[in-house]
């Protein structure tokens, strides 16, 4: 099982080249034609069929000229740019492309059932399906309460929902997300980001582009850094962020005499090395998220949007439905039988890691409580001190972010 | 086609709610309901109606075309600008159908609201006919002058060409025999400019009736069939002098009218008698508009499609009285009724509102929305202005003359070529006339109008469009 694993982890780089960008570059010109700005200057990259990339970079970088170009929205100056091997401006390769804009350009007036129903009337899918399909995005949004509403009185996260909802429309193959999480609540950043996981799971091709590179770190395989119109780094997340000179363990918590041993043995084994023991921090958005799902059990009620629901069932891809048959006959005419194994072997191996994952935790789990002493004779009274004031400050982090999320952005 | 269809229906939607959309739908109802009560007619029943038809129906015509190039031109050009675009043409849809859809949208919804007008002002004048009170004179003057469909024939047009060569061949045999010196007429060029000169003349003069004098108008290609049940009327304005309105007053006159019949002669063969009838002396108003039905019978007054009328000035009070061209006299000869005429009159509205929604999409494909829609105007003004420039030149435009060498009639006749003046499509004064109009004046105007000359303006906008860099035009984006 292992083995096969390795063989669709190494096939990766040989599955088919979504995007193909060679010597990249678009030049804005003022109205006589002058050149005025080099937004993009020759760059070079590639997207492989299955990927999560991140498209990163400081305002003004180049991040939205290379998106537009990938959509047809602009046309590059220089150079060759190719989306499923056509020109970006082919119009049936759209049908394979989903889009999230960085500021969602709806029609004020339309409602969002009727929204994502004419973006869905834009892929000719028939009446019945583009009803199901709607329903079910605005559920998976938590968007299905403000399903006769006008879009025009939603608030930036909402109408980022159903910006996501509606490039979701298609089950596209290629995903082009523009700060997918502006905009959005903490839940709703997660719940984004569970969907691109997901959508990696279901093979299907992302580009994200993020200023809050926590959320690129935590959803993409490979990222691409833009500065100045230029690449600057690209390559996979595990290759450019680890720090290969140091090491972290973690481990449930040990009791004091273990600590020590273990200290000992990393300073003999390096003497001169700075160490530190420390305990691991919980994000803030797993805080939030945790405080969130607490009042939602409480059923306290919210006029806005609501944490979204299941996935729509036609983009889950694990129950048999009549949208799912749909999909999955539009992904069987992608994959081949070797892509189909191996992603089955892939999903295989998986499960069972998990399985093991999940029985090696329960054991450890047991043990250290049949060990542990109990934590109020363990807890000094610093500890104490120490909680209360991180607690305090999440708090306080936590108030900040209710009241200006946008904030998060910067 | 699904996709298309949603667009069709993105912009109805678009166009019911949007408030600048309302405001002119509130202008139409006015249009409709108030207008007619603000203007006055001549004080008959005939002028009240000719009033309402011509004015109001123009009106709702006008706020029609208004509003179809406003949407056209907003519907377009500011989901470009607002960046709404990127998230249709991101989608497996062509730029083409984008632009085709949202012109039909904006299509539909003004020949729905002109059908939806049309219908109301002819319940509303029929509502007006029955509940008025008017002396049976009146009513059939009404009837047979304003709620029918009658052509209208013009006279034949005299040859200038070679009445200005007979006078010239004349002054020359003239002055040959009183032995006069004719140098002036023996070389090529002497010769040219004095048959130029005769000839405009002969144009400036055509129409000027003397006292004493009758001048003839020669009518052909008139219908044979009629009986002598139908009624042909005689349309005519007389002006004294020229133009100047100032001079006006009443003149007398008398019409004549060539009478053609067949008698057995004395060997009992058939001949053809000419002859003439002249009705009574009488005043005429001039500077208005008169009708009057011919009072012979029609086997004798149309002979093989020919027939010949007559104006004997007797005014004694003015030196001439003038028949300007474009103002009679003419025969009118009834063809169909009048709700047919209406119906055929809103089809050239509708004509209008296609065309002009033709020329603000195609504009608003490539330009911005304030641009968009004063460029959609001013190719309306620059059409009404060419058409004032052509058609106010004195005379006939088609004849040669002083005037039309002049810049003026020179920029309106390239212009009148290239673009299509708005007043094409308001035919509510041939309407308010009782005047037919023809299927083939309709199907030359759609072919002459939308397809020659908007369609081409389309294409090219349609063009452009499907070309254009969405993304750098964006206000937002």
């Amino acid at each position: 099982m292992a083995e096969a694993v390795k063989t669709a982890e190494k096939s990766a780089s040989e599955r088919p080249v979504v995007v193909s960008a060679v010597g990249l570059t678009k030049v804005f010109r003022d109205f006589w034609n002058r050149p005025k700005a080099k937004a993009v200057n020759d760059i070079d990259f590639e997207v492989r069929e299955g990927e999560v990339v991140g498209l990163l970079g400081p305002n003004g970088s180049g991040k939205s000229t290379t998106v537009k170009m990938l959509l047809g929205l602009l046309y590059p100056t220089g150079g060759r740019l190719t989306v499923f091997g056509k020109s970006p401006r082919d119009v049936e390769n759209k049908k394979l492309i989903g889009y999230l804009p960085e500021e969602t350009y709806l029609y004020k007036y339309l409602t969002a059932f009727e929204t994502l129903d004419f973006f869905a009337s834009l892929f000719g899918l028939s009446k019945e399906e583009r009803t199901r399909r709607c329903d079910q995005l605005l559920d998976m949004v938590g968007l299905a309460h403000a399903r006769n509403r006008p879009v025009g009185e939603f608030s930036k996260g909402m109408a980022r929902r159903i910006g996501l909802a509606q490039a979701m429309i298609n089950d596209p193959a290629f995903l082009i997300l523009d700060e997918p999480t502006s905009g959005l609540d903490p839940l709703g950043c997660r719940e984004v980001k569970d969907l691109i996981k997901l959508l990696k799971k279901r093979g299907k091709t992302v580009i994200v582009t993020s200023h809050l590179l926590s959320d690129v770190e935590e959803v993409c395989d490979r990222i691409i850094v833009l500065y100045g119109g230029r690449i600057r780094a690209n390559g996979g997340m595990e290759d450019l962020l680890t720090i290969r000179t140091n090491d972290t363990i973690t481990v449930p918590r040990l009791p004091e005499d273990a600590l020590e041993r273990i200290r000992q043995i990393v300073r003999e084994s390096v003497p001169d090395g700075e160490m530190s023991v420390a305990h691991p921090h919980m994000s803030l958005e797993d805080f939030f998220v945790d405080i969130v799902n607490e009042a939602k059990k409480e059923s306290l009620e919210t006029s806005g949007s609501r944490s979204g629901g299941a996935i729509a069932e036609y983009l889950t891809g694990d129950k048999e439905h009549d949208a799912k048959v749909v999909l999955d006959s539009l992904s069987r005419e992608e994959e081949t039988p070797a892509q189909t194994l191996a992603k089955k072997m892939e999903a295989d191996a998986a499960k069972a890691a998990e399985d093991a994952a999940k029985k090696r935790q329960d054991e450890l789990f047991a043990k250290l409580q049949a060990s542990a002493p109990a934590p109020e004779e363990e807890k000094s009274r610093l500890e104490q001190q120490e909680i209360e004031a991180k607690m305090s400050e999440a708090n306080r982090k936590l108030k900040d972010l209710l009241t200006n999320p946008t904030d998060r952005k910067d | 086609m699904t996709a298309f269809l949603a667009i069709v229906k993105l912009t109805i939607r678009s166009a019911v709610r949007s408030h600048i959309f309302r405001l002119l739908l509130i202008l139409l109802l006015l249009s409709i309901f108030l207008l007619p009560f603000t203007l006055l007619g001549d004080g008959t029943p005939k002028g009240e109606v000719q009033i309402f038809l011509q004015y109001c129906l123009g009106f709702v015509g006008f706020i029609l075309c208004l509003s179809s190039v406003w949407l056209a031109c907003s519907e377009v050009s500011s989901d470009v600008e607002t960046a709404q675009i990127h998230m249709i043409v991101v989608k497996p849809v062509r730029r083409a159908v984008v632009l085709l859809g949202k012109y039909t949208g904006v299509v539909l919804i003004h020949l729905a609201l002109l059908l939806i007008a049309a219908v109301t002002v002819y319940a509303f004048l029929s509502f007006r006919l029955a509940s008025a009170e008017m002396t049976e004179q009146d009513r059939m003057m009404l009837n047979e002058q304003v709620l029918t469909a009658r052509a209208l024939y013009r006279p034949v047009r005299p040859d200038f060409n070679a009445l200005a060569q007979a006078e010239l061949d004349r002054r020359v045999a003239s002055a040959k025999e009183h032995g006069q010196d004719v140098f002036q007429y023996q070389d090529d060029q002497g010769r040219q400019e004095a048959f130029l000169e005769i000839r405009k003349e002969l144009i400036a003069t055509y129409g000027l009736v003397s006292e004493g004098d009758t001048m003839f108008w020669q009518f052909e290609g008139l219908p044979e069939d009629l009986t002598d049940d139908d009624v042909v009327f005689l349309r005519y304005t007389i002006y004294v002098n020229r133009y100047y309105t100032q001079d006006q007053n009443s003149v007398r006159g008398q019409w004549i009218f060539a009478a053609n019949y067949t008698r057995l002669d004395d060997v009992g063969k058939e001949t053809v008698v000419s002859d003439q009838i002249a009705l009574p002396e009488e005043d005429i108003l001039t500077a208005a508009q008169n009708e009057m039905g011919v009072p012979i019978r029609n086997s004798y007054f149309i002979f093989d499609g020919k027939a010949e009328v007559g104006f004997l000035n007797h005014d004694t009070k003015t030196s001439e009285l003038n028949f300007e061209e474009g103002r009679g006299p003419f025969l009118l000869i009834r063809e169909t009724g009048f709700f047919s005429n209406y119906c055929r009159a809103v089809l050239v509205m509708a004509i209008g509102i296609l065309s002009v929604t033709l020329l603000a999409s195609a504009v608003a494909a490539c330009m911005s929305l304030p641009i968009a829609i004063f460029f959609s105007a001013a190719y309306m003004l620059t059409g009404g202005l060419a058409n004032y420039l052509v058609t106010s030149i004195p005379d006939v435009v088609d004849y040669q003359s002083e005037y039309t060498g002049t810049f003026g009639y020179r920029f309106g006749d390239l212009m009148l070529n290239l673009i299509v003046p708005l007043q094409d499509f308001f035919v509510t004064g041939h309407l308010a006339n009782g005047e037919l109009i023809s299927f083939p004046f309709i199907g030359t105007l759609f072919a002459k109008d939308f397809v020659l000359r908007m369609l081409p303006v389309f294409l090219l906008g349609a063009w452009i469009y499907t070309r254009r860099e969405l993304a750098l035009v964006s206000k937002r984006g």
